[in-house]
């Protein structure tokens, strides 16, 4: 069942049309949801909100991008949980990350690397994830919609609910963000991955 | 002075678009300028190769694993509406309306009677019932007038009301003499004897001629038979003359027996509750 007949059929009711639709989008809805709030368990539980909002409210679905629409709706809940974060700041993300030994559960392997290179990997989602909890939410949803998950200006702008405009300027402070941050922590950056040149 | 101020918007503009600039975002013409002040501008390079080096690194990132499937659980399908549990429903509904509707009739005549009866208690305790079978008491039949022909018309027609048995013990045992008094006695001990309202059906036979025709069996006296002149049958309500107010109206049938109503609000509560039971039964073995 292509996805518009998915839609449809989800649109009537159907769970199990819809539920196509979260085994094609889980795992960027998830892995979007992660980056932006930066906790495993948290993260779950926004993609599961996200996927019963998207059910409840398929039928007001009219757009053409389905996966904009599912980011849009994991990126408000994302919101939500990063203005409760921020009324109630938690440790937790940061004992996670700055602990060597537990880098950042739940990071999938990727392709066939030693366990250094797995080790370094991890470092550096760790590390970027610290800086990416360094940005302003708007930015940092947006670097990660568009740096990470590869969406168009286009889409995002769609996603976000804003202009385009406005992403290409948040898109550039963001990149710019983060790149004083991964400067300014060079050190922690695995060795294969420092930048070469010396004119840092 | 104006070539440092050129230079240094030049400068804030480039670095504002290193970022559309490394994305391919950029017109041709913005391409160029942006491409004309790196040449001239170190740490515009730098900038650019510290940008484009972050983006790279952000999309090495590993991506989080899926802890779990996100998938909504399908609901089962419903169950299919019961039939039986339907009809249970709908006869436990219509059983209870019509035992209210039953005992509101009865509630009604009694109320009815009531206003009818100024002392009722007076007149259940004085006279039993008002209204008796009017038969030949009402023409006082000579003694030649063999008893039957002014009983039996009433008798039989009147029995479905009272005993089935009166009108046979009348007919094997005929008494020859029989006084009106005699009769009216017994029509009053089977009136008494069946709890009928006092407002009842009279019959009364108006007696023939002396030359009447015997008939063989009490219950074969059609009345529009032509051998015989037959007694006319005349329906008429008579009150009894001792009840207080000799001139109540007349009813033409009595409404119902209350020994029949109180039968079907039996028989009504007992569906009821029947039904009741059978809604609770089929409820709770569907869950």
């Amino acid at each position: 069942m292509d996805e518009p007949t998915c839609i449809q059929a989800a649109q009537r009711g159907d769970v199990a049309a819809f539920n196509q639709l979260v085994r094609a989008y889980q795992a960027q809805v998830y892995r979007t949801a992660y980056r932006v709030l930066g906790d495993a368990a948290v993260a779950e539980d926004a993609t599961q909100d996200a996927f019963i909002a998207a059910y409840k409210n398929i039928r007001h679905f009219r757009g053409s991008s389905f996966k904009a629409w599912l980011l849009r709706i994991v990126t408000n809940r994302c919101y939500d949980l990063l203005r409760a974060q921020r009324r109630r700041p938690t440790a937790s993300l940061d004992a996670l990350l700055l602990d060597p030994d537990n880098p950042a559960p739940g990071l999938a392997r990727a392709a066939p690397e030693t366990p250094h290179e797995v080790a370094e990997r991890h470092e550096l989602g760790a590390l970027i994830q610290r800086g990416l909890e360094t940005l302003p939410h708007e930015q940092r949803i947006t670097l990660v919609l568009i740096d990470i998950e590869g969406l168009s200006y286009e889409e995002a702008a769609n996603v976000l609910a804003t202009n385009l405009g406005t992403i290409k300027s948040r898109l550039s402070r963001a990149r710019a963000a983060l790149r004083d941050f991964l400067v300014q922590h060079q050190e922690l950056v695995p060795a294969r991955y420092r930048l070469k040149s010396e004119q840092v | 002075m104006f070539g440092q101020n050129h230079s240094a918007r030049l400068h804030h503009w480039t670095t504002e678009r290193l970022s559309e600039y490394l994305d391919n975002r950029l017109t041709p013409h913005e391409r160029a300028r942006i491409e004309q002040h790196l040449a001239e501008c170190a740490a515009c390079r730098a900038s650019l190769e510290t940008l484009r080096w972050t983006v790279a690194l952000v999309k090495q990132a590993p991506a989080p694993a899926l802890p779990r499937t996100f998938v909504l659980p399908v609901p089962a399908p419903r169950a299919q509406p019961s039939l039986a549990l339907g009809l249970a429903q709908f006869g436990a509904v219509l059983a209870t309306v019509l035992l209210l509707a039953v005992i509101g009739l009865e509630v009604l005549i009694q109320s009815s009677e009531a206003l009818r009866a100024p002392m009722p208690s007076l007149a259940y305790e004085s006279a039993a019932p008002t209204l008796e079978i009017a038969a030949a008491s009402l023409t006082p039949a000579p003694q030649a007038t063999p008893w039957r022909e002014a009983t039996r018309p009433a008798i039989p027609t009147a029995a479905p009301l009272f005993s089935p048995a009166l009108p046979a013990a009348i007919a094997v045992a005929p008494l020859p003499t029989a006084t009106p008094e005699s009769t009216r006695a017994a029509a009053d001990q089977t009136l008494s004897a069946t709890t009928v309202p006092r407002v009842g059906i009279a019959l009364v036979a108006t007696t023939p001629t002396a030359t009447s025709t015997p008939t063989p069996t009490a219950t074969s006296v059609p009345p529009t038979a032509t051998a015989f002149p037959s007694p006319t049958l005349v329906a008429q309500v008579r009150e009894d003359t001792r009840a207080p107010q000799p001139t109540t109206p007349a009813y033409a049938v009595a409404p119902f027996d209350m020994n029949v109503l109180r039968a079907l609000q039996m028989i009504l509560l007992a569906l009821a509750v029947f039904f009741s039971a059978l809604v609770f039964v089929l409820w709770r073995t569907r869950r």
